[in-house]
């Protein structure tokens, strides 16, 4: 039973990881029919398995606050209840008959829910944070040193600089023609060269992260318990 | 003004002003279209989830015919280990899915990653300075560079070291102010997608 | 004077609220229509489009949901308008989970666009030849490298649940390296992927298109050369929607396109809140020791 829990995942990671990485090196049928078995199957239904996985805990979350009787309880209740409608009106071929291509074609009760529900609450939540940032820029951001000062001239000028109103502020001839140029070359020079360098080091990061997951350094896939 | 006659882009309107409600402050009314969120869009995920991945990548393999492929079993049963994630006693089978799944990602990673990102934009950077271009390149080279010390910690920071890393922090500081002004107009930018919806679709307004 | 630079300090946010609804608000049912030029990186991305030939195939992945449709959708009708008049034949895809729908809303209405004289240009296009939809796919980077080894045994199925085997779009080009370019309409991180799980890969250009938050971190890929183009925001979508000249084809300005005057005045509103915020937050700052009282 040890080796199943513990030994068996560790030689499993390190047996994929090492086919993965290998098939690109090698012009092989062989080497191809990994990468396509992986691609194509393997990965799709291990990913939908996950986001299954994700929606079953948020179900169960809501089902035991509501066994349980804790704080907002009945919100729960409309969280489930919607999910099961959601889910019904999607999958219930029985009642809409012609699934899939009915279902899915625009007027059925399931595009409905996401033209007239879901797309409106996902749009307006996003959108509350347009008023939190304006607060936010308000009460925050001060010119305390020069660095603060850097990154104050540098949002102001390409948050004008992108608009319209920024083509109508002019700059000396050998700066470029408006505040809209300085933005451009804000965005292409000292942006491009700090994301880069920051890119840079996200990858660097991400082989070594890989390369430890391989050789069995890294379990944090592993789960805290047992 | 002709106001919409729709009760789809009524409800839309209603459920806009519910999450609206919030920037007054948190109310029932909110935390009832955040639930009705939340729940929505679980359904709509697993609905989709289902019929485009589950149905053509598992059901029809396993149906008799020209497509039936009975090593999709294999994935299936580690599908199936994913999800027992969810009773504890069985959680620990999720271990060999996840390893599988994880570990060839990060078999993936490392050579695409490397030919695909990394040295793309290493080359990028180091192209030779021209007559007609080279402020611009000079200055992402710089910028690169100075940005790498800044986060690069197995050297202290004094000195020459210092005086570079300063200027890296520079660099971070103009990105970071870019990526701010971008930050806002993003957020307006879905703030005036909801009002336009308020306004031309459910008021009617004249457009 | 001290006292003036606390009460400004310390202002309700509800005040700061009413004003960014008001700069909204106002510009929308009084717009001004400040005009704007297009940017090198959206008119490099619209012209490797334009430069295509008809029967050409593309790949158009729509990873974003409606949290972002603002942003984003305007620029995707764009540029299913722009496909559909040079007969140029989109492979429509999306590897979130919110984003069939929009996508699926999308195409629909440009395929049931009538033009300002009453015609129905797009009505005889054939899915599976003229374009198709092929829904969502979990995988991300697989789906990527999937479509790489052939775009039909990654997506045995359409969006409607048709066999994708028979569809003459497939046949004509059967993986991604046989498509002329990938154009990722993106909320989410996946032009980071695209580029090196894709396009760099099979060997063929690639733009992006994204929500304003992401637009900077793509600039350093637009500067090495591994996008093509780089139409970042609403500002961006804008700015295709005018090179694609929606004016001439719908008979209106674009959802994008209207809504930037109210863009412009948040952002004075914002940049004024700043420096007045600065102003009295030195004056507060150097107030006498002993504070207010």
């Amino acid at each position: 039973m040890m080796f199943l829990r513990k030994r068996l995942p560790i030689i499993l990671a390190f047996i994929t990881g090492m086919l993965l990485w290998l098939q690109f090196y090698i012009p092989s049928r062989m080497a191809s029919n990994v990468l396509t078995s992986f691609t194509q199957s393997w990965a799709i239904i291990l990913a939908s398995s996950a986001l299954f996985l994700g929606i079953l805990s948020a179900v169960h979350h809501h089902w035991t606050k509501i066994k349980l009787h804790k704080k907002g309880y009945a919100y729960s209740y409309i969280t489930l209840v919607s999910f099961a409608i959601t889910f019904i009106a999607g999958m219930a071929w029985w009642i809409f008959p012609g699934f899939i291509a009915k279902n899915m074609a625009n007027g059925s009760f399931f595009t409905w829910i996401f033209d007239n529900i879901f797309t409106p609450l996902a749009a307006t939540m996003f959108s509350l944070l347009a008023f939190f940032i304006a607060s936010a820029a308000f009460r925050a951001f001060r010119a305390r040193s020069f660095e603060a000062t850097a990154l104050l001239i540098a949002g102001c000028i390409v948050m004008l600089g992108r608009v319209p109103i920024g083509e109508l502020i002019p700059m000396p001839a050998f700066i470029g023609d408006d505040l809209s140029d300085v933005a451009g070359w804000i965005m292409n020079a000292p942006n491009s060269a700090a994301q880069r360098a920051i890119m840079i080091g996200v990858i660097l990061s991400q082989v070594a992260i890989s390369i430890r997951i391989i050789f069995g350094i890294e379990r944090t896939y592993m789960g805290g318990s047992d | 003004m002709s106001l919409s006659m729709d009760i789809g882009v009524w409800i839309a309107a209603g459920l806009t002003l519910l999450i609206f409600s919030f920037i007054y402050k948190d109310n029932p009314a909110f935390k009832f279209a955040e639930a009705l969120f939340l729940g929505v869009s679980l359904g709509y995920t697993s609905v989709n989830t289902y019929w485009s991945n589950i149905v053509p990548q598992v059901v029809i393999p396993l149906t008799p015919g020209s497509s039936f492929n009975p090593w999709v079993l294999l994935p299936l049963f580690l599908g199936l280990c994913i999800v027992l994630r969810v009773v504890p006693q069985l959680s620990w089978m999720s271990r060999m899915a996840f390893a599988v799944y994880i570990a060839g990602y990060a078999g993936l990673a490392i050579p695409t990653e490397i030919s695909g990102r990394l040295l793309p934009q290493v080359g990028s950077t180091m192209q030779p300075l021209t007559a007609g271009n080279w402020f611009t390149p000079l200055v992402i080279l710089v910028g690169v560079f100075c940005t790498m010390m800044y986060f690069f910690f197995s050297l202290e920071h004094k000195g020459a070291v210092g005086k570079i890393s300063r200027l890296g922090v520079v660099f971070v500081m103009v990105s970071f102010g870019a990526s701010f002004g971008y930050t806002v107009m993003a957020r307006v930018s879905l703030l005036i997608g909801r009002i336009q919806f308020l306004f031309f679709e459910w008021l009617g307004l004249p457009n | 004077m001290h006292d003036f630079a606390k009460i400004i300090l310390n202002l309700d946010r509800r005040i700061i609220y009413s004003i960014v609804m008001l700069c909204v608000a106002i510009p929308l049912i009084k717009p001004l229509g400040l005009p704007f030029r297009i940017t090198p990186e959206v008119r490099d991305g619209y012209e490797l489009v334009e430069s295509l030939k008809a029967e050409d195939v593309i790949v158009i992945s729509c990873d974003y949901g409606p949290s972002a449709e603002a942003e984003t959708h305007p620029m995707f009708v764009a540029l299913l308008h722009q496909c559909f008049q040079k007969d140029i034949r989109p492979v429509i895809l999306t590897l979130i989970p919110d984003g069939p729908g929009l996508a699926n809303r999308g195409l629909e209405d440009v395929l049931a666009y009538v033009d300002p004289d009453g015609n129905k240009p797009y009505e005889n296009l054939v899915p599976g030849d003229d374009f198709v939809f092929l829904g969502f796919k979990a995988g991300g980077q697989a789906v990527m490298l999937g479509i790489g080894q052939g775009f039909t045994g990654t997506f045995p199925t359409d969006y409607n649940g048709d066999d994708t085997g028979n569809m003459q779009i497939f046949k004509d080009a059967p993986k991604l390296a046989d498509t002329k370019l990938v154009f990722d309409i993106a909320s989410v991180g996946y032009p980071d992927f695209w580029i090196p799980y894709g396009t760099e890969r099979a060997g063929i250009p690639f733009i992006v298109s994204c929500t304003a938050v992401s637009a900077p971190q793509y600039y350093p890929y637009y500067t090495a050369g591994q996008a093509t183009g780089l139409i970042g925001g609403m500002k961006g979508a804008a700015e295709y929607e005018k090179l694609v000249d929606m004016e001439a084809i719908t008979g209106k300005d674009g959802p994008a396109t209207k809504g930037l005057d109210a863009q412009s005045a948040v952002h004075v509103f914002i940049i004024l809140a700043i420096i007045i915020a600065n102003i009295f937050y030195m004056v507060d700052k150097r107030r006498p020791v002993g504070g207010l009282a």
